[in-house]
């Protein structure tokens, strides 16, 4: 008795192994036949840069579930024909470049290979057809929380390089009349231009009602020069400046947007799944909407904010530390 | 130079031990300190210098820095900006350049800039591009875009927007290293007098066992035989002392045994000395004795013999004239040998007289030549015995003040000595006199004197040839007495002689001479006088 059902469990075990071993060998060749491999060229860099890029990287793998995700780093001076000879190897769908080295670094070989930018400050003027996620962050996620804080600002003064940043502002116009803001965009190309241009926003700006945005372009406000000009005269004059830098709330602005690198490191999985299965749809270098968001309360003190408690829990950082 | 180094080199060998250990090791602590003041000086001088500039371009990279913004704006901005870094402590000048290099704005009074090498490497901060007797000239870049190196930025290019100029002052540096000299000297200078005053007192403690130990040899050097020296200092001093003091043990103790010995060498030479003077007391008193015990009878012998002889006379024509010539013949011989034995007498009594000093020099004014022929006439018999021909020279000043006996002696004597020695030749008495002066000279052409008796000839008692069978007679004492009667004149004799060709005697006497007196003293008879 104990015998024929003892036979009967192993015959029953034994059919239920094969029909798992089959079942997975056909989904393995199903899967092999359809996954497309998705090169990410990253650089070599040290810290915080290395965390910033692995966080993307982790984000890529999250988010090309059906793509086979191959990596490979690029350092400063690069060996260009050891790459050509990877991307041969590895006949990828497409490449996702982050930074600056790798997006230059594979623009120069010229492959046909859809590419998605990252992680750089990208611009849809200057790489058009291009897809991918620049550093300018969204319009109206900034304004949105400019509103949030401050709801009384009216006016968003902005210096820009047009040569970038001219399609970043149409999108500010648009997000600045929806949230009821004028905004006021002046022009600047170098940081000669860009200094006489914050002079006079400090002199027709109204502290009441003005506000300043400080752009992703290090060419019109870089952090030596025109960030400690401004920051200074904005403590001074107690103007809310915002920006989309971390280190820009470290030193003085109210607040920022800042990447969500894993959020961003997604979202680039995305677009570049997509351009593997549709390398011909039209695509474009998209502002960042994949952010955190960070608080400088003394500031917010500096300039009279009261910011409630349940607000200040939406941000993801909190300036300063107690 | 050498005139110099020697000098020092005496005077400082004539400084004592401790001085000398003073001296050097007083160079030796000044060179010390001078080295150490200038290397140190040096040393710290030129750090401070190299510090300085350091530190000095570091400053102006920070000004420079800290200017970057007053480059985008308006010259008035940079005007006062390069005012502003003019005020820097220490600062002389400054200026902002342009991106070529040319003045942009400047400090008021701020004078023509130094070229900036524009293809130079960034930083040029570690040293200045110029520097003149006031001012070191620092030229800063200034640039942006270092942005550049964020991975995720590519519009950031690097952008030089011009340079900073500032002239840095000398003089706080030259105020702080003069004061460093002066200080490190005076610090050097310091330390080199509290260790020479140690190394002195040191010195002095080493070398006192030393000066303490040549004070006791000087002591002793002076009579001090008791003084003995203190076992002091150092193991080699001690050491010195100890050995010292053990020499001066044995010394004394080799002294003692000496003057023992002295006394009783000093006790028999006295005793000998009293045992020769009695001796010669005795010979004195012998002689003296025996010139009157053999002189009286032989002057009875002479006196009788020659009173027998004149009574001969009266027996003529009575006598026998055979008997009578025979008796004559043997009355001469009688006499002739009286007379030479007196002769000898008187001539041993003449020697002792002039060893004792009892001879008197008596001085009178005598016609020279006069004298000569007397004693030449005297001495013919002689020369004639022996067939010699005696040949004499009288020459210079006649009339000299001399002692006439004791001259007559001496020309005597050697003409006797000569007219002995040859047979059948030659003697020449020259006698030369001048103001100074009177040299006798005698030569002869006789047997000679071999070379090595010429020293003994002079001697009492010695002749030539002292055998037994000698051929030649006499006392062996004429030489003997020239010698000392020239002495006595306090005149030299001396003697030539050439053997079997004949000798030359020399007496040179220096004029004038001195009188002499023997209180006491007699005489000595004149031998023709007693003789005769």
């Amino acid at each position: 008795m104990h015998t024929r059902r003892l036979r009967r469990e192993v015959a029953l075990g034994l059919g239920l192994s094969m029909i798992l071993l089959l079942t997975s060998a056909v989904s393995g060749v199903v899967a092999g036949a359809t996954s497309r491999v998705v090169a990410v060229l990253y650089p070599e860099t040290d810290t915080p840069y290395r965390k910033i890029f692995a966080d993307i990287l982790s984000g890529i793998e999250q988010g090309l579930t059906a793509e086979v995700t191959r990596s490979y780093s690029l350092p400063e001076a690069p060996d260009v024909p050891a790459l050509r000879r990877w991307l041969d190897q590895q006949s990828p769908a497409a490449v996702i470049t982050l930074g600056r080295v790798p997006t230059e670094t594979y623009e120069q070989l010229g492959l046909k290979t859809p590419q998605v930018i990252g992680a750089l400050d990208a611009s849809p003027q200057t790489r058009p057809n291009v897809a991918g996620v620049g550093l300018a962050v969204d319009p109206a996620l900034l304004f949105a929380t400019l509103k949030q804080l401050a709801p009384g600002k009216q006016r968003v003064w902005v210096v820009f390089d047009p040569t970038y940043d001219r399609w970043l502002m149409g999108l500010a116009r648009t997000a600045a009349t929806a949230l009821d803001l004028k905004l006021e965009p002046l022009e600047a190309r170098d940081l000669r231009e860009s200094i006489q241009q914050f002079h006079h926003i400090f002199q027709a700006a109204d502290p009441a009602t003005d506000v300043i945005w400080l752009v992703a372009d290090t060419g019109i406000i870089d952090s030596e020069t025109i960030l400690p000009a401004v920051i200074e005269k904005s403590w001074q004059r107690r103007l809310l400046v915002f920006s989309n830098s971390l280190l820009h709330v470290n030193r003085g602005v109210l607040f920022a947007l800042y990447p969500d690198n894993i959020a961003l490191g997604r979202r680039l999985a995305e677009l570049a799944s997509r351009a593997s299965r549709t390398p011909d749809t039209p695509s474009s270098i998209e502002v960042l909407r994949a952010v955190k968001r960070a608080l400088n309360l003394k500031i917010a003190t500096h300039l009279d904010l009261d910011i409630h408690r349940n607000i200040e829990r939406q941000f993801d950082l909190v300036l300063p530390v107690w | 130079m050498v005139k110099v180094r020697t000098s020092i080199q005496q005077v400082f060998e004539a400084c004592s031990f401790q001085r000398q250990l003073t001296i050097l090791s007083n160079m030796g602590l000044l060179c010390l300190a001078l080295t150490i003041f200038l290397v140190s000086s040096g040393w710290l001088a030129w750090r401070l210098e190299s510090l300085l500039l350091t530190l000095l371009g570091e400053v102006t990279g920070q000004l420079a820095h800290e200017s970057r913004l007053v480059f985008l704006e308006s010259p008035a901005s940079a005007r006062e900006r390069a005012a502003q870094i003019a005020t820097f402590p220490g600062v002389r000048q400054a200026a902002l350049l342009k991106p070529d290099a040319e003045t942009w704005v400047a400090s008021p009074g701020a004078g023509r800039w130094p070229s900036v090498p524009l293809s130079s490497p960034e930083p040029m901060r570690a040293a200045p591009i110029h520097e003149d007797r006031d001012c070191w000239y620092f030229v800063v870049p200034v640039r942006t875009g270092t942005d550049d190196a964020v991975p995720v930025v590519t519009r950031t290019q690097p952008q030089l927007l011009g340079y900073v100029a500032v002239a840095w002052r000398k003089a706080p540096l030259a105020q702080l290293r003069g004061w460093l000299f002066v200080l490190n000297g005076v610090i050097a200078l310091a330390l080199a007098l509290v260790i020479g005053v140690g190394l002195h007192y040191f010195l002095r403690r080493l070398t006192e066992p030393l000066n303490s130990l040549a004070d006791v040899m000087r002591r002793i050097q002076h009579g001090g035989t008791r003084a003995r020296a203190d076992v002091a200092g150092p193991a080699e001093t001690r050491e010195i002392g100890r050995v010292f003091n053990a020499l001066l043990e044995r010394l004394d103790q080799h002294q003692a045994v000496l003057e023992s010995e002295v006394l009783m060498r000093t006790q028999e030479l006295r005793a000998a000395r009293d045992l020769a003077l009695t001796a010669d007391r005795y010979k004195s008193a012998f002689l003296a004795a025996m010139s009157h015990e053999m002189r009286t009878p032989l002057q009875s012998i002479i006196g009788y013999t020659q009173e027998s002889e004149k009574k001969l006379k009266f027996l003529e024509g009575d006598a026998d004239p055979m008997i009578l010539d025979t008796l004559a013949e043997y009355f001469g011989i009688v006499l002739h040998a009286s007379d030479e034995l007196l002769y000898r007498i008187n001539q041993v009594l003449e020697l002792a007289a002039l060893e004792a000093g009892k001879r008197d020099v008596l001085l009178e004014w005598i016609e020279l030549p006069p004298l000569v022929d007397e004693v030449v006439a005297v001495l013919k018999l002689l020369a004639a015995r022996n067939r010699n021909r005696v040949d004499v020279v009288c020459e210079g000043v006649e009339r000299v003040e001399l002692d006439g006996d004791k001259i007559r002696q001496i020309i005597r004597n050697l003409l006797d000595n000569a007219c002995k020695f040859t047979r059948e030749g030659t003697v020449l008495l020259e006698v030369r006199s001048a103001a100074d002066r009177l040299t006798i000279e005698v030569t002869d052409s006789g047997i000679g004197i071999p070379a090595d008796q010429l020293d003994l000839i002079f001697e009492p008692f010695r002749q030539v040839d002292m055998s037994d069978t000698r051929r030649y007679g006499g006392t062996g004492l004429g030489l003997a007495i020239t010698r000392n009667v020239c002495h006595l004149l306090g005149g030299t004799i001396t003697v030539t002689s050439t053997l079997g060709r004949g000798s030359s005697f020399r007496v040179v006497i220096p004029l004038p001479v001195a009188p002499r007196f023997n209180a006491g003293s007699s005489a000595p008879e004149p031998r023709g006088a007693d003789a005769r």
